[in-house]
């Protein structure tokens, strides 16, 4: 091979693992061999940050994190942390596979050597607690662990009374073991793949709220290797998105049944305490888009796109 | 080792240098004791600490190896070379310096290329929102710290070879 | 490549280099001249691979070792345990082996334990009349139990990697732990046979009483990070910082050995001995990246796959591979890079996933303690001042012990899955 296309995600055995698999089968057979591609799933290549980090100076080729490991670089990918866009998984896969949103993403970052090549629903955000999320007072007390610290992350945990807490991700099961803190959000497929069951119960689905994950390649690889290959790079990455949704939406109803196999209970919040967090959503979005201006642009584009994927 | 002794000024400067990490280290020290305070009484997290925790250590790390260079303090393995003699030892310390200060600045000048990007464009951390060219500005210093100081050996070392 | 990954590294070795500069001169050649990798990676490398939470209880766990040494507090825990144990045969190093698993195991930091064990209980040891190298070579040897005995971050990590129960995992490490902390004390009565200390050392209750009275509040140390870390109040990395806390107010405040001047000297002692080890575990990635990246791990598995050879050998080839990688990369990385490949050559010969996992992290402990970059080693030498080649040499019994211990563990499965069964059930 002429180039190796080192892709890394933080994962394994997940729709990330499904998409780089495809990515790999397209772009080997539509190049001819004249592209390599390598799969370093689960962090083999180092922690999410080192490898966007890599990606933007051009040492590892494509990375496949959360998309909100992404906002330090560009404001604008906040948008894909606002609860409510999507009615169900379905809907975020059409949404973020339309090839007027992937165009979009992939104008953010362009200055820090980043593109975005692809986007999906990684799966519905979920709180695993030792103390329940029943209703939407449960939260009141509560220690549970953030993926960052901007006011969408933040914001509605704190308005049903719960402290959000810093821990690195690795620590958060035997933190959790010894009571340091109670629970953690995070996409469903994180709570079977790091066992959570193993130490506590009740797995909360969180109303209308995605994990999306951002396939991004290093700029610098693509000016490299000419543009026929990186448009053929494009192609792949996008096309990989059909083998990748299809296969998601049985896995997400998979890891449900995982976790309830493993002892577990799925808890399901009455409809009038989904909506108050919804409300509690709803009522740090004005601040959130006070600290980011770029958010309510991306943010009226997406919903315009969403609606039309509804429609369907 | 067998170089002549860093010289008062120098030593003064360590020393100095030695106190402001030694200050940070205790700031760090405290920094994790207030969040352990506040999440198990108030239930509040400082969520930028853990990250600026890691940082601090990394800050102290590579600029307390410039110290360690100035010390030859560095840890290695002494598996054969005790028993060489004056001629062949002072020859093998010659290669070392050598090659120190070589990789060393070739590793600089491409930390010198990353923390430019980073100042260039800017980006900051995840949680604690701290320009990364700062923490990654400290492996560079480090780096070149180490090289100056390897080079320093270097001539002192040539200069005690010649007598 | 080889030329450059393994036998630069070599050469540099032999000529008693740096053993940073051994490893960047030879991740710096082999990217420069048999890679395609933008050079900035070896930046990158540098700074990601210190930019861990875990290593934070390093510095933490070093600096409260340095104030307990200076501010008289590691002095009197040694004077209460002596004072408690009489004449008993190899007391001190039972003591040390004692501490350091226990200290190891609830930590879950094996080098944190050696550098805070090593400065409490190495004056002792010398008292005693034992060598440096056995003091060396018990310390590093029995912080690695850390990782076997539960709570261990290797096995959750393993049991993400190879879809296997944590629960079910730390119950077997229970017994493989505790075999290997027997087999070290066994040695230990061993070497002290005969050593039963003079009649001053007899056991009295007034002996114990004034030792109890100098040291009650000396023991607040690891009651505090036990208690603290059990009791849900801190993590192990917070509690060193609430150590090194609570060490110096009571050595400053209380017991009045120590003063500002001498913590500045501590924090001093612990920047430079922090720096040390760091730098190596900074270069020490980079070289962990190339092989990654390199896919060498996958090119030696295929290499034993392709030998099919019957069971029992299989497993000793995976222990011998097991054994390399880990010392030569660190064991959160190795469990990552081999997990995914390993598991199904065991699950093939029938070994249970769960029985597999005690066998990987022994075999990775192990290589926290043995050259070249085990990096407790590293912890004993900065904390100590003992030349690596005679920890080396102190080692050697305790290698013994482990890989007798591995043998065991390897071809016995019920001493990893008993502790399954009686705690967790079939
Ligand atoms: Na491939
Ligand atoms: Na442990």
């Amino acid at each position: 091979a002429d180039f190796t296309l080192k892709v890394s995600s933080p994962t394994n055995n997940d729709a990330i693992l499904r998409w780089m698999q495809g990515f790999e089968t397209r772009l080997e057979a539509a190049t001819d061999g004249a592209i390599d591609v390598q799969l370093f799933p689960a962090n083999q290549l180092g922690q999410i940050p080192a490898t966007i980090e890599g990606a933007a100076m051009g040492t590892i080729e494509v990375t496949a994190p959360a998309s909100s490991f992404f906002v330090q670089y560009d404001r604008r990918f906040e948008v894909l942390d606002v609860p409510g866009l999507f009615q169900n998984l379905a809907h975020a896969q059409a949404t973020l596979a339309d090839p007027e949103v992937l165009d979009r993403l992939a104008s953010y970052a362009q200055d820090q050597g980043l593109e975005t090549i692809a986007a999906f629903p990684h799966g519905p955000l979920g709180i695993v607690s030792v103390r329940a999320f029943d209703s939407a007072t449960a939260l009141q007390g509560q220690r549970i662990r953030v993926a960052g610290p901007t006011v969408l992350a933040t914001g509605p945990l704190s308005a049903l009374g719960a402290s959000p807490i810093s821990l690195p991700l690795g620590e958060v099961l035997p933190a959790m073991q010894n009571g340091v803190v109670d629970g953690l959000i995070a996409g469903l497929p994180v709570f079977t793949t790091g066992r959570y069951y193993d130490v506590a119960l009740d797995l909360t689905v969180v109303p209308e709220s995605y994990l999306i994950v951002t396939a991004v390649a290093s700029s610098a690889f693509l000016d490299t290797i000419g543009a026929d290959l990186a448009e053929a790079v494009r192609t792949a990455a996008r096309g990989a998105l059909e083998d990748t949704n299809s296969w998601n939406l049985g896995a997400v109803e998979a890891v449900q049944g995982i976790w309830e196999e493993n002892g577990g209970r799925l808890v399901t919040l009455p409809e009038a305490d989904a909506q108050a967090y919804l409300d509690a959503v709803a009522a740090v979005l004005p601040e959130a888009e006070a600290q980011n201006p770029a958010l309510a642009g991306e943010l009226a584009f997406l919903r315009g796109v969403a609606q039309r994927h509804a429609a369907e | 080792m067998n170089t002549a002794k860093a010289s008062p000024l120098v030593s003064r400067l360590a020393a100095g240098f030695t106190l402001l990490l030694s200050l940070a280290l205790i700031a760090m020290v405290l920094l994790a004791c207030v969040n352990v305070a506040l999440r198990y009484i108030w239930q509040v997290s400082l969520l930028w600490a853990d990250e600026t925790l890691v940082f601090g250590m990394i800050v102290l790390a590579f600029l307390g190896t410039i110290t360690v260079s100035i010390q030859n303090r560095h840890l290695r393995m002494e598996l054969l070379t005790r028993a060489l003699s004056g001629r062949s030892a002072w020859a093998l310390r010659l290669i070392e310096l050598a090659l120190t200060a070589g990789v060393l600045g070739f590793t600089a000048w491409y930390s010198l290329a990353v923390t430019q990007r980073l100042w260039t464009r800017g980006t900051l951390s995840n949680m604690a929102e701290v320009p990364l060219w700062l923490i990654n500005g400290a492996v560079l210093v480090g780096l070149t710290g180490m090289a100056l100081v390897a080079l320093a050996q270097l001539a002192g070392h040539l200069m005690q070879g010649r007598k | 490549m080889i030329l450059t990954l393994v036998g630069l590294p070599l050469l540099l070795m032999l000529a008693g280099f740096p053993i940073y500069l051994i490893l960047l001169a030879a991740a710096a050649a082999t990217m420069a001249l048999t890679m395609q990798v933008p050079l900035m990676a070896l930046h990158q490398y540098l700074f990601s691979s210190i930019n861990a939470y875990a290593l934070l209880a390093l510095p933490f766990f070093i600096f409260a070792g340095e104030i307990m040494d200076r501010g008289g507090v590691a002095g009197r825990l040694v004077g209460l345990m002596r004072a408690s144990m009489g004449r008993v045969p190899g007391k001190v190093p039972l003591t040390a082996i004692g501490a350091g698993a226990v200290f190891g195991a609830i930590t879950g930091v094996g080098a944190a334990s050696v550098a805070t064990i090593s400065k409490v209980m190495l004056p002792a040891m010398r008292d005693e009349g034992f060598a440096d190298r056995y003091s060396g070579g018990l310390m590093v040897s029995v912080g690695a139990v850390g990782v076997i005995l539960p709570p261990s971050i290797p096995m959750i990590v393993y049991a993400a990697a190879a879809d296997e129960s944590i629960p079910r995992l730390y119950a077997a490490g229970i017994v493989p732990g505790l075999l290997i902390v027997g087999m070290m004390a066994l040695h230990a009565l061993w070497v002290g046979r005969g050593n039963r200390g003079s009649e001053a050392d007899r056991f009295t209750l007034r002996g114990f009483g004034t030792a109890f009275r100098r040291g009650v509040w000396a023991a607040g140390v690891p009651v505090l990070i036990l208690g603290g870390i059990y009791g849900g109040v801190f993590s192990p990395t917070e509690a060193a910082a609430v150590a090194c806390l609570y060490a110096f107010i009571v050595s400053w405040a209380v017991m009045r050995e120590m003063t500002l001047r001498d913590l500045m000297a501590a924090a001093g002692s612990t920047v430079s001995f922090t720096a040390q080890i760091l730098v190596v575990m900074a270069c020490a990635g980079v070289f962990s990246w190339l092989i990654t990246v390199n896919q060498v791990s996958v090119q030696l598995v295929a290499l034993i796959e392709a030998m099919a050879l019957p069971g029992w050998l299989l497993l000793l080839a995976i222990n011998l591979l097991l054994l390399l990688v880990g010392c030569l990369i660190d064991p959160l990385s190795a469990i990552l890079l081999l997990t995914p490949l390993l598991v199904p050559l065991a699950g093939a010969i029938g070994v249970d996933p769960v029985h597999f996992g005690i066998i990987v992290t022994v075999n990775l402990a192990i290589g926290l303690f043995t050259p070249p970059f085990g990096i407790n080693l590293f912890v004993m030498q900065t904390m100590s001042g003992i030349p690596l080649k005679q920890i080396y040499r102190g080692i050697v019994p305790f290698l013994a012990i482990y890989l007798i211990a591995l043998l065991l563990i390897t071809y016995i499965p019920a001493i990893s899955l008993s502790g399954v069964r009686l705690l967790i059930g079939p």
